[in-house]
């Protein structure tokens, strides 16, 4: 039953938007002249195409992200378990979370977090 | 049929009165329970917990709007909307209807199939969250026992939502905001998780419901010792980078990226970005509210007996009302106060200073309760 | 009823998948990548994990498609580059391509009847699969640890290389 709600509400957020959608366009203008649809930068002639290269700073970022945010899923079950596997449980996640400091220590030192 | 209807009437007054008893089944929960009996029942509960959602967003939306711009002209010593409505209340609902009726515009290089899909990301990522966030015990949709995981993974698709928006817009601006955002939004993400763990590591639960009912004793944030106070810190620092408000809006940043990742999105469109972003502060606040400081329930004080009683007369609403309001205070507040920072600054916060305090914090807390020293003494 | 669900969430999830493959435009494909990650999550709610289910979205929707559009931004492949679309000796992955096929076919086709429902799934709880995380499995557990940081490693080793000197 909860799923079931959460599945009608994802269904509800999508009627929402194309209702919306379809009201504003029963209201709304048409725009008559097509520079209007033109991207807006500054009001100036576009120079290039907007899909540049990026810095590969981002990709590394996102990288580090998917490391500590696989750590993050496997933290969330010790979480839930702690209070009943007690001192052994906090040695071994002292020693998960200090391999990973490690990796966050490395990533430092080859002056990861330094860019741009 | 008939008792569902009587309910609902009941379900209004109680949830403004002083409810005693805490353990009052979810909307959800009612429709399972009704749904062997009759079928119309069940659709009634699940009806009304859709209907609820909807309506909670709008006036939400049309309020926090109001808020926002009339606190940003305190701030700047000026008096903000005041012509429509009484104060300029009804200001709100007149800019939607403004932006309704704006032409919609789509940019000719875009993609339109991802052009689209990006605002339904979104809305839809901030409506799943919402239907979790418990207002009272009655006011409460859904109550998953994954709880907050499921919140943080439908946070999700609000980022996806935002750079695929920023991609499919074909805009310098757009793009390179979305970058930012992406980049800012992942970052932060990590210690907000970590400190909303120290809650689930005290709990022992992901529920939301359980999380509030673990805290008729007294709030986390006092009962969990320094470290709640610091996950309550990081969690508001790192809520406020999530949303990316100031001094965190570099995604927009007006001042050098136009509008950041919906520089291409206009009239409704652009509403509906705007619609989530002021929703997700709400619930950023609802859940710092609920994970710290005792969600619906009333602040007590060990010993003092008549101020409990009369604590206790205020209704959960009302309580959680407060809680929220204060903390989406807190965020207009810092929003108003700060410049705003560089994206090495940003990234250097989260990753040299926020990231190891809070996994450093996760484990004091694990001492903690292996300690177990929390529960006892404090205003509880 | 479940049956029904499972049906037509394995239909969007492998409608998902070969949009994935097929797509053109990269950023398409990462968009039905995402779909056929979510309809995995709702496989795993329809087998009462719902932990799993969110893992699932919070990791791959959550950080790969994150990282794929991040990856796609910065080679940022132009059009032209699109169109020759074609791998050296693209023809040779079909014959890995069709062995695995043959071989989810050969799993199905053993499992005789029983291959929607397969069997009654185990009842697990969150706490339950941390006490077994901790109790049983601690060398995995830490060695996916030593594991993520070679990943790590591998990553900052390979996009650093050129910033040791400057």
């Amino acid at each position: 039953m909860n799923y079931l709600i959460v599945f009608l509400e994802l269904l509800l957020s999508m009627a929402l938007v194309v209702g919306a959608l379809a009201f504003s366009r029963l209201l709304a203008p048409r725009p008559a002249v097509q520079t209007e649809s033109r991207p807006y930068e500054c009001g100036a002639e576009l120079v290039g195409n907007a899909r540049v290269r990026f810095h590969a700073g981002y990709y590394l970022v996102a990288l580090l992200f998917l490391v500590f945010d696989v750590e993050a899923a496997f933290l969330y079950p010790w979480a839930m378990a702690q209070a009943q596997v007690g001192l052994v449980g906090l040695i071994e996640i002292v020693v998960f979370i200090s391999i990973l400091l490690l990796a966050l220590v490395y990533a430092w030192k080859k002056r990861v977090l330094e860019w741009l | 049929m008939k008792a569902a209807w009587i309910t609902t009437a009941l379900l209004a007054l109680h949830s403004l009165s002083a409810a005693r008893d805490w353990t009052q089944p979810t909307l959800a929960e009612r429709a399972a329970e009704a749904a062997g009996r009759s079928p119309w029942e069940s659709a009634f509960w699940i009806g009304l917990g859709l209907a609820g959602t909807l309506a909670a967003m709008t006036l939400l939306g049309l309020s926090l709007v109001y808020a926002e711009r009339k606190i940003a002209a305190r701030f700047q010593c000026r008096l903000g909307p005041t012509r429509v409505g009484w104060r300029g209340t009804l200001q709100t609902l007149a800019d939607t209807f403004k932006l309704i009726s704006k032409a919609d515009l789509v940019p000719r290089d875009a993609d339109r199939l991802l052009f689209f899909t990006a605002p339904w990301l979104v809305v839809s990522g901030m409506l799943l969250a919402l239907v979790n966030i418990p207002a009272s015990p009655l006011l409460f949709v859904v109550d998953l026992n994954i709880g907050l995981l499921f919140i943080s993974a439908v946070g999700a698709l609000s980022v996806l939502g935002i750079l695929l928006g920023g991609w499919a817009s074909n805009n310098k601006w757009s793009l390179l905001g979305s970058m930012r955002a992406g980049a800012q939004i992942i970052s932060y993400e990590l210690s907000l998780t970590l400190s909303l763990l120290v809650i689930v590591l005290f709990t022992g639960s992901l529920s939301l419901g359980e999380i509030v009912q673990s805290q008729q004793e007294g709030w986390w944030l006092w009962r969990g010792h320094l470290p709640a106070m610091v996950a309550f810190l990081v969690f508001v620092i790192a809520s406020t980078a999530e949303l990316n408000r100031t001094p965190f809006d570099l995604a927009e940043g007006e001042s050098e990226l136009t509008a950041g990742f919906h520089t291409e999105y206009s009239g409704l469109r652009f509403a509906l970005f705007y619609l989530a972003e002021f929703l997700n502060m709400f619930i950023a606040a609802g859940l710092a509210a609920t994970l710290f400081l005792g969600g619906w329930m009333p602040l007590h004080i060990a010993g003092l007996q008549t101020f409990n009683r009369v604590m206790d007369f205020i209704p959960p609403l009302v309580w959680f009302g407060l809680k929220t309001g204060g903390l989406i205070f807190v965020f207009m507040w810092l929003r108003w106060t700060f410049p705003r920072l560089r994206i090495d600054q940003l990234l250097k916060l989260e990753w040299r200073f926020l990231l190891p305090l809070s996994m450093v914090n996760l484990l004091v807390a694990a001492l903690v309760l292996l300690l177990g020293v929390y529960g006892k003494g404090g205003p509880a | 009823m479940e049956n029904l669900v499972f049906i037509l969430l394995s239909l969007l999830a492998v409608l998902g998948g070969l949009g994935t493959v097929s797509m053109r435009n990269p950023v398409h494909s990462v968009l039905c990548l995402l779909l056929t990650m979510l309809c995995l999550a709702g496989h795993y709610i329809l087998l009462q994990a719902p932990f799993m289910a969110a893992v699932q979205i919070i990791v791959y929707a959550g950080a790969i498609i994150i990282l794929f559009l991040f990856v796609i931004v910065l080679l940022n492949l132009r059009d032209d580059v699109l169109k020759r679309r074609t791998l050296p000796m693209g023809r040779l992955y079909y014959i890995p391509a069709g062995l695995a096929v043959m071989l989810v076919l050969t799993g199905l086709f053993r499992a005789g009847s029983n291959w929607i429902s397969g069997g009654p799934a185990p009842e697990g709880t969150i706490e339950a699969l941390g006490m077994e995380l901790f109790t049983k499995w601690v060398y995995p557990f830490e060695l996916t640890g030593v594991l993520l940081l070679a990943a790590m490693v591998g990553a900052v080793a390979m996009t650093r290389r050129d910033k040791e000197e400057g």
